[in-house]
């Protein structure tokens, strides 16, 4: 049986309940992006926040904060298999407790904490090169990242700035965190803010370019090397490469 | 106007700072205290210029107008190059602004000896009591101990700053009477070890007082040239030995010389810098701090410089090959990390599941084992994967061709 949730995180472990309680699944696929096979039963599980809840529990019982923080990274992933991939790992921690983090041969268990040191990195990696523009009103910041992690990034940003109004901006997720005061929420953002720089923020933005020119050194050029560590598609937002 | 002159002011010293290497944001994990910033202790690098090195910290020099008149260096008094100054406001303006676009994670702020030690380092003080007190700015500041300058002061810096170095630049006494004949090795290792004291020391009373202050929390820092006079690889390296040791040292970084000056006492203007060096150096620094290892067993007295075509460790593994090969699933945590191709990541899960359930060679890969450098070091459940022995010509032959000349990008 595959079992179908809408996305969230609580639909997803009431999914896990389901599996447990009900029947058992052999596929977990968030509803919009299910792709259908052949021969393949699909039900739609309604998400449960009691449910859920019975199954956070148990994983922070059995579970270390480690494991519980890699099956949240990979749950951010965007691999399409991703939440079969936890249904696996799941049934065999349940087992097994904190032996599983151990035992990274098991493929299982491989798998997810590959991914979720994927995730685990485009996340350091924006934590560098998001840009924050001042726009008079907040500091704002866009991005597009491979894996939805734009609310990993929040609670860095949210103490860094405590004292701004700041929004982060995922374009392709459309959805965005506003920090305000040290708090932070996680909304849908789907709008174009204008681009009418104040010339504070123009001067900044030169001064940066002139320094990010200064400070290399050009008898030990290596643009691979760099292209390594900053890849092309980070580059769009980034003001340094425009 | 106003406006221009930081411009070129920027330009100007950021030109004169970028020889210094180092640029970590790392060694302290710090939640917001004051107004704005923190820490995270892994660091966190902004960008990436085109030479390849991360871009964490705005490095800049309060100053480059210098009393001294070093060789090697970019900003010696006889060179004929734009001086500029900064004013303090103008540095803690820039800082603030940058940090709260995300630029950068924080200050490296080193600078030329304008006028005396004591002038300078003052400068700089006033700087960091300006962002931490007055902007509340609680980021990352690196921030160097200019020697000779009064105790005082250096402590003083020491209180506000995350991390603090002294460069020592050359290995050996007599490159530096050389090349450095104003600076005397005694006057460079007495702010480190009063660095080193001081952090002993509020350590110690933390433990009693809560309130003590920090004192430089992500620890100290230093720099060594390479390839700017005829030192060897080895007693550079024992020097880190000792430098690590003595001054508890974080990080002590290599510089391959880029030759800057015209003088006769240098490699001439067009020489390429030693990267290959550079980078075994660094190699060899890691085995040092993260892989037991010490320096005399990486160089001996017959070979004092290191081999370009095979890293250290792979170096040290076939000098010793009667230590291999080694059975993955029983030898100590201590010498997994000994086998070349296992790093300290991979020794660890190697380590954690043998326990419970036995590592196969299949599994290598997945513990992340380089496992075409590893066959030949190893066993696994009492099967070797190798060639047919343990020939040293062999395993040589079998390695080759050597790593391609890229993999020094690394750095």
């Amino acid at each position: 049986m595959i079992y179908l949730y809408d996305g969230g995180f609580d639909g997803f472990l009431t999914c896990i309940h389901q599996h447990y309680y009900v029947e058992k699944a052999t596929g977990i696929y968030e509803s919009k992006v299910y792709q259908p096979m052949l021969l393949e039963e699909i039900k739609y599980v309604e998400t449960d926040p009691s449910q859920a809840k019975v199954v956070q529990d148990a994983m922070i019982r059995k579970f270390s904060e480690h494991m519980y923080s890699n099956i949240y990274h990979t749950f951010l992933s965007k691999e399409y298999h991703k939440d079969t991939y936890l249904l696996d790992y799941l049934i065999f921690a349940f087992k097994h407790g904190y032996d599983t983090e151990r035992l990274r041969s098991v493929d299982a268990i491989y798998k997810i904490q590959k991914i979720s040191r994927q995730v685990g990195f485009e996340k350091h990696r924006f934590l560098g090169l998001l840009r924050f523009s001042d726009l008079g009103t907040c500091l704002y910041a866009r991005f597009e990242p491979d894996n939805d992690i734009v609310t990993l990034l929040a609670e860095h940003f949210a103490d860094r700035f405590k004292e701004e109004r700041f929004i982060i901006h995922d374009l392709k997720r459309k959805t965005a965190v506003i920090g305000y005061e040290g708090n932070w929420l996680l909304t849908d953002f789907d709008q174009v803010l204008k681009e009418d720089l104040l010339s504070e923020e123009v001067f900044f933005r030169t001064l940066w370019q002139e320094y990010f020119d200064a400070i290399a050194i050009e008898g030990r050029k290596n643009l691979k090397l760099q292209q390594n560590f900053v890849p092309l598609k980070y580059r769009k937002h980034l003001i340094e490469f425009e | 106007m106003i406006e221009q002159t930081i411009f070129n002011k920027l330009t100007t010293l950021a030109e004169s700072a970028k020889y210094d290497v180092s640029c970590a944001s790392s060694g302290r994990d710090q939640k917001n205290t004051g107004k704005l910033g923190n820490s995270i202790s892994a660091g966190i690098c902004h960008t990436w210029s085109s030479d390849g090195r991360c871009v964490s910290l705005l490095k800049t020099l309060m100053t480059n107008d210098c009393v001294f008149d070093c060789a090697y260096c970019v900003n010696r008094s006889s060179n004929d190059i734009p001086r500029a100054s900064f004013e303090v406001e103008e540095i803690v303006k820039l800082t603030i602004g940058f940090y709260r676009r995300n630029y950068i994670e924080g200050l490296f702020l080193s600078s030329a000896v304008e006028i005396n030690p004591n002038y300078t380092m003052e400068k700089i003080v006033k700087v960091l009591r300006l962002l931490r007190e007055r902007e509340g700015f609680a980021g990352y500041i690196h921030v160097k101990a200019i020697p000779g300058a009064d105790q005082r002061l250096i402590y003083e810096a020491g209180l506000l700053a995350d991390r603090m170095s002294v460069n020592i630049e050359l290995p050996s006494e007599k490159s530096l009477k050389l090349l450095a004949p104003q600076k005397k090795p005694k006057q460079l290792f007495l702010p480190m070890a009063q660095i080193k004291d001081s952090i002993v020391r509020s350590k110690e009373e933390k433990r009693q007082f809560h309130n003590t202050p920090n004192f430089v929390p992500a620890g100290q820092s230093t720099q060594m040239i390479v390839g700017a006079t005829d030192d060897t690889d080895r007693s550079i390296l024992l020097t880190s030995e000792k430098l690590y040791k003595t001054f508890k040292m974080r990080r002590v970084y290599y510089s391959a010389y880029m030759p800057v000056n015209d003088d006769k006492l240098l490699p001439a203007i067009q020489t390429a810098p030693p990267l290959l060096r550079e980078h075994r150096l660094y190699q060899a620094d890691f085995l040092l701090r993260f892989y037991q290892f010490e320096a005399k067993e990486i160089l001996t007295e017959d070979q004092s410089n290191f081999d370009l075509d095979f890293d250290p460790k792979m170096n040290w593994a076939l000098r010793n090959i009667k230590q291999y090969p080694m059975e993955i699933n029983r030898v100590s945590y201590e010498e997994l990390l000994r086998i070349p191709g296992i790093g300290t990541t991979s020794a660890s899960r190697i380590y954690k599941q043998r326990r419970l359930m036995k590592v196969r060679f299949e599994d290598l890969k997945k513990m992340g084992v380089v496992v075409k450098r590893a066959k030949y070091f190893i066993t696994c459940d009492g099967k070797f994967y190798g060639n047919k022995s343990l020939d040293v010509a062999v395993i040589k032959a079998a390695l080759n061709p050597p790593e391609p000349y890229t993999q020094l990008a690394l750095f």
